[in-house]
């Protein structure tokens, strides 16, 4: 859309003319009326006068830093896309990363001719939580949770040896024979304690021997744990840090806060002293005035 | 060498995605700097900021380059927040928590800016984006366009659509209602507001 700048003559108050003028857009004769009028009109001067102290104003007005670093880059999908769409004439094109600084993919064209139809593929949203780093909490239940999914595989593998499993991971049948014995006894006989007792004492020493029979597996735990206990001092360690970080951050938060308060107090202060100087003057004037009139002889 | 806006579109449509990279370094932060501007909001902003050039990347075949790649860009981030508006339904929300202030003046604060300079600018900042909330989305589009990318009259009228003369009407009228918000917030002398 196109038009033209207006050529009717300026007159006085016109917006368009005045905003034309504002900025240095009007027509090269259109400027030199304006400005004649403008330097004879009190209104009209006044009026750009406080627009133009407006859009001063607006020039302080910055969005905040942000890091952005968009691209477009190739990511390994793209390849083996591409090679798939050269096999077919209208195959679907390669995917290319876009996103920041490549932690976003969506379609691109590849390098052949089927590829340059530019097929728009998936979009996937710039990273937010999942790039930033973790908090301490969860660093700390992600090493609980490494650490119980740990110590849970070396007891299942140190209680439930392959030869064992049927004997060892079978409560239920235990429980069904106890059940089924002392369901028709009304009352348990110390004599099936006694059977119970050894038949447990006899499957644990058995577990015991076949534990002490695979050194590997220990060894495998041992790893294990050595290195869940490596990660849990890892955690610790963040944490130590995290923590002095924030300590750091705090008291510099404070101090900056205290300064920014202090800044506040003293120019409310100074808006205070000048509207109290200013009543001050207009009571001694008006003191003034009276006492002046008073002494008029009438 | 230095490679004008043209030619990199030309090379970008030939399948050279460096240059399109180069494009979107040269124009992410004025599109960004837009869509913060228009709709206040600073995840949001880059969200938009972001689509906008994912279209642009798209749309790219079909761009015969009978407008300025940068208008052709600007167009399409405006679209793309005048959609997020509309799907919003609301103004835009003014991002300035006031917990953070702490953090970025003590990030901010230097040896040749004194705190008190700072805070008055930071005052004035967010008076000036508070008072820009309360423009209706043409106006406040218009001058944004004007006041901060720099665009004439003509540009404004083609990207929003309208004629010469609704473009000028939009900025006198923005900039009035923003020089009376500013001076009733004490950001403007009052003397310079014009007497109603």
């Amino acid at each position: 859309m196109s038009e033209m700048y207006h050529s009717e003559p300026f007159q006085c108050g016109d917006p368009a003319g005045l905003i034309g003028y504002l900025y240095d857009e009007c027509e090269p004769g259109e400027r030199e009326v304006i400005a004649t009028h403008v330097a004879t009109c009190f209104m009209c001067t006044e009026e750009l006068s406080s627009l133009g102290a407006t859009r001063t104003q607006l020039a302080s007005w910055v969005p905040p830093d942000a890091a952005i670093g968009f691209q477009i880059t190739k990511t390994a999908r793209v390849a083996e896309n591409a090679e798939r769409a050269g096999d077919t004439a209208f195959g679907r094109a390669g995917d290319t990363a876009f996103g920041r600084a490549g932690d976003t993919a969506f379609g691109r064209a590849g390098d052949t001719a089927a590829e340059r139809e530019r097929v728009p593929g998936t979009v996937l949203r710039p990273g937010r939580w999942w790039s930033q780093p973790l908090p301490a909490w969860a660093q700390m239940a992600a090493a609980v949770l490494l650490f119980a999914s740990g110590m849970a595989i070396g007891v299942s593998r140190t209680a439930a040896p392959p030869e064992t499993t049927a004997a060892v991971n079978a409560p239920a049948p235990v429980a069904a024979q106890s059940v089924a014995a002392i369901a028709p006894a009304e009352g348990v006989t110390p004599r099936d304690l006694q059977d119970l007792e050894q038949r447990l004492r006899g499957e644990i020493a058995q577990a015991r021997t076949t534990t002490a029979a695979t050194p590997v597996s220990r060894t495998a735990d041992a790893d294990i744990f050595k290195r869940v206990q490596a990660l849990i001092t890892d955690s610790e360690q963040r944490q130590r840090r995290e923590l002095a970080l924030r300590t750091t951050e705090i008291v510099r938060d404070m101090d900056t806060q205290r300064r920014v308060d202090l800044a506040q107090v003293q120019r409310n202060l100074g808006q205070i002293q000048d509207l109290t100087g200013a009543a001050v003057r207009d009571q001694n004037d008006m003191f003034n005035y009276l006492v002046k009139v008073s002494q008029r002889p009438r | 060498m230095t490679w004008t806006d043209e030619e990199l579109v030309a090379r970008s449509q030939g399948g050279d995605v460096d240059s399109f990279n180069q494009l979107i370094l040269r124009w992410e932060r004025p599109i960004y700097a837009l869509a913060y501007r228009v709709i206040g909001r600073e995840e949001e902003a880059r969200d938009v900021c972001q689509e906008a050039f994912l279209r642009a990347f798209r749309a790219l075949p079909g761009f015969k380059g009978q407008a300025k790649f940068s208008s052709w860009l600007y167009r399409i981030t405006l679209n793309l927040c005048r959609d997020w508006m509309r799907r919003q339904k609301r103004a835009p929300v003014s991002q300035m928590p006031d917990d953070t202030d702490a953090m970025e003046l003590a990030s901010q604060a230097g040896p040749v800016e004194s705190i008190e300079d700072l805070v008055a600018r930071r005052q004035l900042s967010a008076a000036v984006e508070e008072a820009m909330t309360l423009l209706p989305d043409e106006q406040r589009t218009a001058i944004i366009l004007k006041e901060y990318h720099g665009m004439t009259f003509q540009e404004i009228a083609d990207l929003q659509g309208c004629p010469l003369s609704t473009v000028k009407t939009r900025l006198y009228q923005g900039l009035s209602v923003l020089r009376r918000h500013l001076a009733r917030n004490g950001q403007l002398e009052p003397e310079l507001v014009k007497r109603a």
